[in-house]
């Protein structure tokens, strides 16, 4: 009898041990496996797509709006949206453009970028603090504000840096770390990744990061639990638009001008990739690992299109259905790990 | 920070992992492996606003040429002005294997890097839109001599060399490049003794736009002339001007069926088209001579569309092209074959100055770029 109980009680430690394991299995398995899926039947289809080098460069070449995506998931987090990131972006590019253009050391004028960047950021929060309003309302007008303040100051014409030989040019698309059976890596990509690291720390490691998803869950008992709420909306706003000023920069290094349209489109895609990454629009979660596999989500998609060679008239229904499909796998990757934690809870019980 | 390291470290080895299985065949499907002498060449066209009349009419010109030179053509491009965008899917179609792209410049940004494509030795076109600092040629429109023409008529339209009055000018991409070109030609045409205001944002959306003018004259009662540098304006400008009794003198540019049906009611004065199947047609076929006859594309330089200056007594073609009546013009946008067969014959026979085989000899129409808009 002993025996029998001595059985029963290892199988049920060892489910639970089980139990423990997938539970450490990340959120974001779902939106990774879809992710692995679309390179997968991209790379089998043409084999030129997952070539290291192409894969690297297309981590690369969406890091701009991706690094903005990374940030945006606090803000998600914290329940708001902020319409503003894309002329965000654009105007601090041309803060940068315009500093280098008048003689500014360029690496001077891309910290004098992000810093302007940071300085929208503090626009919004202030407004949306100050008025006691959403940040999608503030951020509303500051869209147009931005736009059309980058217009004028940007004369309505592409900003060019008069010298881009520079070791700020040079870096910014320069491929460091050589790795065998890889080659260089875009210094652009690895910016993108670390980021996602400090910021994914950030967000689950710090007392800002609690405060954030501790806001977005429940501002009242946040209150009553004495965060400060006006103070960390503020931050993070500024932590946004740090993000856009930052990416704004990296972009003027990259591609050596900034344009009257850059960035002016990549809203949808920022709050796309975020939301696609597991962040819901609720607010009280966010993962800034799913936000970058979102992005490159969506950076995948873009280019599937091109070496599937789908004619453009078509390349937009398809985008928007490959998006369903991806975040149809991540809810059915979600929905078994729910099922499987209700049949260990059930057995437990 | 572990956690979140070995998510990363996760994420790096399943695509580096996927990579991996898919990469035997690499090497097998480079360009340089598919320039077998019998392999079809691949060229690759990538175009700003998506299904927009005229851009259908350049992407359906391009498909045309493919099937008369007997290469594979892609057509790829963006919901509106993305130039970032636009240079990952030029560099995702060299990936794939194409051997030549052409693609519009909706920014200078774009230029670095096509200009590092361009040094590795890739075929590439400008077409409608262009940058001086990428190093390919250009086939696109004279904007600032071209739109003179529409702002000469106008003036004539409204007296001539005493003509006075106001004169109000939209854009629906303000400091777009293109249009400030086009914006310049109008005012250039126009000349002097006129209040010319503008130009106005009246948005680059068909139903905002037409709200766009309709304030614009509630504001501006007074006003004799209205012009839009845009495809969407002159149809809502023939609408609003058949409300007012048709007081305005109203003029736009492109042969969409919208301005066509404007025109032909008497509400819209004047359209300048830029020859929107030569944009499509020939960039293709300067990449294809390239590559077939191994002389590189010139490292700049520009080869005018041609003006179309659309009237309601029809349409006055470039190169010799024999004058188009507006049933004509409209039926193009229904049936393309009609115009494959109206234009091919400039693309087709011995080199001429004038119709057919006036673009046959293409080098010897290459002029310096700052021809474009001077």
């Amino acid at each position: 009898m002993a025996h029998v109980e001595a059985q029963e009680q290892s199988k049920l430690s060892g489910r639970v041990r089980l139990g423990n394991l997938t539970s450490r299995i990340p959120e974001e398995l779902g939106v990774f496996a879809a992710l692995v899926i679309l390179v997968t039947i991209i790379g089998v289809h043409n084999r030129s797509f997952v070539r290291p080098e192409n894969l690297l460069d297309l981590i690369a070449s969406n890091s701009f709006f991706g690094i903005i995506a990374l940030a945006t998931v606090f803000l998600l987090a914290l329940g708001e949206i902020d319409l503003s990131v894309g002329w965000n972006f654009n105007f601090s590019a041309v803060i940068a453009g315009l500093a280098m253009v008048h003689g500014v050391n360029p690496w001077l004028a891309a910290g004098l970028g992000v810093l302007f960047g940071a300085g929208l950021g503090l626009v919004n929060g202030l407004l949306a603090v100050g008025l006691q309003l959403p940040v999608i309302i503030v951020t509303l007008g500051t869209y147009s504000m931005f736009q059309g303040l980058s217009l004028v100051v940007n004369k309505s014409a592409a900003v060019v840096p008069p010298d881009i030989t520079g070791s700020f040019f040079t870096l910014a698309n320069k491929r460091i770390f050589s790795l065998p059976y890889v080659g260089g890596v875009p210094f652009l990509a690895v910016v993108f990744v670390a980021l996602a690291v400090v910021l994914h720390v950030l967000l689950h490691r710090t007392r800002f990061g609690y405060r954030v998803l501790a806001i977005g869950s429940n501002a009242e008992a946040a209150r009553l639990a004495g965060i400060p709420l006006a103070r960390t909306r503020v931050l993070v706003l500024v932590l946004v638009g740090t993000a856009c000023g930052f990416a704004g920069s990296l972009y003027v290094g990259s591609f050596g001008s900034v344009d009257p349209a850059s960035g002016g489109q990549f809203l949808l895609a920022v709050v796309a990739a975020v939301i696609i990454g597991g962040t819901p629009l609720s607010g009280g979660m966010g993962t800034v690992i799913g936000a970058l596999i979102g992005v490159l989500i969506i950076a995948t998609i873009s280019s599937g299109i091109v070496f599937f060679g789908i004619d453009a008239t078509w390349s937009t229904f398809v985008t928007g259905a490959v998006i369903i499909i991806a975040v149809s796998v991540d809810q059915a990757v979600k929905w078994q790990r729910r099922r499987n934690a209700e049949r260990r809870a059930s057995r437990t019980t | 920070m572990q956690k979140a390291l070995i998510r990363v470290g996760c994420l790096a080895v399943a695509i580096a992992a996927s990579a991996t299985v898919a990469l035997g065949g690499v090497h097998a499907s480079t360009p340089a492996a598919r320039q077998a002498p019998e392999a079809k060449l691949t060229i690759g066209f990538v175009t700003h606003f998506v299904g927009n009349p005229f851009i259908r009419q350049v992407e359906q010109a391009a498909r045309d040429a493919g099937k008369d030179l007997g290469v594979n053509v892609k057509i790829q491009g963006t919901a509106g002005f993305d130039p970032a965008a636009q240079l990952k899917m030029v560099q995702d179609l060299f990936a794939s294997g194409a051997d030549g792209v052409s693609t519009s410049i909706t920014g200078d940004s774009m230029a670095v890097g096509l200009n590092k494509l361009i040094a590795e030795g890739k075929p590439i076109v400008e077409f409608n839109i262009f940058s001086t600092r990428v190093k390919a040629p250009y086939v696109g429109e004279r904007s600032v001599v071209d739109w003179a023409i529409l702002g000469r008529a106008v003036r004539a339209k409204m007296g001539g060399k005493s003509a006075s009055g106001k004169v109000l000018i939209g854009t629906c991409a303000p400091g777009f490049p293109a249009l400030v070109d086009r914006i310049k030609g109008v005012k250039r045409g126009l000349g002097s003794g006129l209040q010319i205001k503008g130009p106005f944002d009246v948005t680059g959306d068909p139903t905002k736009n037409f709200s766009a003018w309709q304030q614009l004259i509630a504001a501006n009662p007074d006003a004799k002339a209205l012009i839009g540098v845009c495809a969407q304006d002159l149809e809502n400008l023939g609408k609003l001007n058949a409300q007012k009794g048709d007081r305005y003198i109203t003029a736009g540019g492109d042969p969409t069926l919208g301005n066509l049906a404007a025109i032909a009611g008497g509400h819209g004065l004047i359209s300048m088209g830029q020859t929107g199947y030569v944009q499509g047609y020939l960039p293709i076929k300067m990449i294809v001579d390239a590559l077939r006859t191994k002389k590189a594309l010139p490292k700049t330089g520009f080869i005018a569309s041609g003006a179309e200056v659309i009237t309601k007594s029809g349409v006055v073609e470039p190169y010799g092209l024999p004058k188009l009546s507006p049933a004509k013009i409209k039926a193009f946008q229904t049936n393309p074959k009609l115009q494959h067969a109206f234009y091919k014959p400039l693309f087709v026979g011995k080199p001429a100055l004038f119709g057919r085989g006036a673009l046959v000899n293409w080098r010897s129409r290459v002029e310096p770029i700052a021809n474009a808009s001077r």
